[in-house]
């Protein structure tokens, strides 16, 4: 035993494992000390002894403390942060903090109830649940930005979800958009809405065709078109569509395009041709005509095939001359020839 | 958060206050305390033990506080006055040390009579350290003392703590040590 430690320090040391173990070992041996040791011991067990709280006043406690943080501290996931009262610090940092003037002297003057059978104070929790928990200030302004970060995400999200859908429903909104305003460009020349449909379908595609671009508001409807070609072609005339045949070269299209001009399917065309079939081919097949916009009135809608592929054919009267136009029955409405029709 | 903690700070300050009512009035202080310097809480030390440093700071403000005021109820029956601790004759006084009624009362007043004996510094120490079982050097954080002092405080403050315990429980085979 060291002489210089009195025996309530050995006693305290030892209850506390702070001795080493040889120390340990000649004060368990000393009778004073280990006398000493067990009543230190017994009133630390009265110590932990503590008499659980009155349940019915957690609820007000808690209320209060919070009610004290501010109007809506109380709310779930209240502010507690934005409270930011200097009385507070005292009670943080310093040892002796100054008297608290909070509203903490309105405690509720509950009777008090029957003293509960005492129970003993539990271990000290691990650091890993209550000990390492995030600070709750920095963790609500964790919380804050991602919130808003989250929303905005959202927002763009749907952003981006309904341009995809618009995109994708876009050939017919442009051909909307577009049979209004070729009506406005071609009214002079023809009738109302029958014009339109043309004039819409050339003056909407015109530069998508010419670049060989094939989006995806093109692709829906020109994938329709294959499955209505063969009833158009062994028709000969579907619905005011003119059935070609098949045609070895641009030169060979044209000149079955100036003998249907000539046989009266032209008549029957420009007759008939400002009639609803016209727009039902542009909107059926997907591809619009070149020609709408740039040439004069339509004098033949037809089918084809040109060199193996399936094409529409549009000639349009072009003043002095015939304009025809071939294009691709693919999604990519690919225009593969554009000359004069001879006659 | 409040509620994860309520019960052992309330413990904490129960001890601490020496009877319900002010332990529930220090734990209201305490939880107070708690909720406005949560946005001050750097994390450099546990959350258990700042709450733990809050909750004695709060408590022992209440006795501060309470030591200012009469105390209204039982007499101070020994005439001690407390020996230092300014709550001893509030609510509990102090039965258990005296031998008139003792056996009256539950073993808890006599913790609480005990610990009221004792000096503020000490009872903090003591309690941190064998109700909260915080280590030294947790307990001279909160206390804002070197660890060696809590030691030789938990040290002394235990001792005390016995005799004053030992002459209840043991007062058949000991003479009371209590002056």
């Amino acid at each position: 035993m060291t002489p210089s430690r009195d025996v309530d320090e050995l006693a305290s040391a030892l209850i506390d494992g702070a001795l080493g173990p040889d120390e340990a070992a000649a004060a368990r041996r000393d009778p004073a000390v280990a006398t000493r040791a067990a009543e230190m011991q017994a009133a630390r067990e009265a110590v932990r002894l503590v008499p659980p709280p009155d349940p019915g006043r957690l609820d007000a406690t808690i209320a209060a403390a919070l009610a004290s943080a501010g109007p809506t501290a109380a709310e779930p996931g209240g502010p507690w942060a934005v409270v930011d009262d200097p009385a507070a610090a005292g009670g943080l940092d310093a040892p002796a903090p100054s008297p608290t003037t909070g509203p903490a002297t309105g405690t509720p003057p509950a009777p008090t109830p029957p003293p509960p059978d005492p129970v003993r104070m539990p271990a000290r929790p691990p650091e890993g649940r209550g000990g390492s928990m995030v600070p709750m200030g920095p963790r609500r302004r964790r919380w804050t930005d991602p919130r808003w970060l989250g929303a905005a995400a959202a927002v763009v999200l749907v952003l981006a979800v309904g341009g995809v859908l618009a995109a994708q429903s876009s050939p017919s909104d442009d051909n909307g958009d577009q049979t209004a305003s070729a009506d406005m460009e071609s009214a002079p020349s023809t009738s109302g809405s029958e014009s339109g449909s043309d004039a819409g379908g050339g003056g909407g595609t015109e530069e998508g065709r010419t670049e060989g671009d094939g989006d995806s508001s093109s692709a829906a409807p020109n994938e329709a078109a294959p499955g209505a070609a063969p009833d158009q072609s062994t028709s000969g005339s579907a619905g005011g569509v003119v059935d070609l045949g098949s045609a070895d070269s641009g030169d060979d299209l044209a000149e079955r395009a100036a003998r249907a001009l000539a046989d009266g399917t032209a008549d029957q065309r420009g007759n008939e041709g400002q009639s609803s079939d016209e727009g039902s081919l542009s909107a059926s097949s997907g591809c619009l005509d070149p020609l709408a916009t740039e040439s004069g009135p339509l004098l033949l809608e037809a089918r084809a095939t040109l060199e193996g592929r399936d094409v529409y054919v549009w000639v349009h009267d072009d003043g002095p001359s015939r304009r025809m136009v071939a294009v691709s029955t693919d999604v990519l409405c690919t225009v593969l020839v554009d000359r004069l029709v001879p006659g | 958060l409040l509620r994860r903690h309520h019960d052992r700070l309330y413990a904490l300050c129960r001890r601490l206050a020496g009877n319900e009512a002010d332990g529930h009035d220090a734990l209201q202080e305490a939880l107070i305390a708690v909720v406005r310097g949560l946005p001050r809480f750097d994390g450099r030390s546990a959350f258990t033990t700042w709450s733990y440093r809050v909750a004695t700071n709060a408590a022992l403000d209440e006795l501060r506080r309470r030591s200012r005021r009469p105390a209204p109820g039982l007499p101070d029956l020994d005439g001690s006055g407390g020996g230092g601790a300014p709550g001893a004759g509030a609510g509990a006084g102090a039965p258990g040390v005296t031998g008139g009624i003792e056996g009256l009362v539950a073993d808890r007043l006599d913790v609480d009579a005990a610990l009221a004996r004792l000096p503020e510094e000490f009872r903090a120490a003591v309690v941190l350290r064998d109700l909260c079982d915080l280590e030294y050097a947790e307990i001279a954080d909160i206390l804002g003392v070197p660890a060696g002092t809590v030691r030789s405080r938990i040290a002394r403050g235990r001792g005390h703590l016995a005799d004053l315990m030992g002459n209840r429980t043991t007062a058949t085979d000991r003479p009371t040590t209590r002056p």
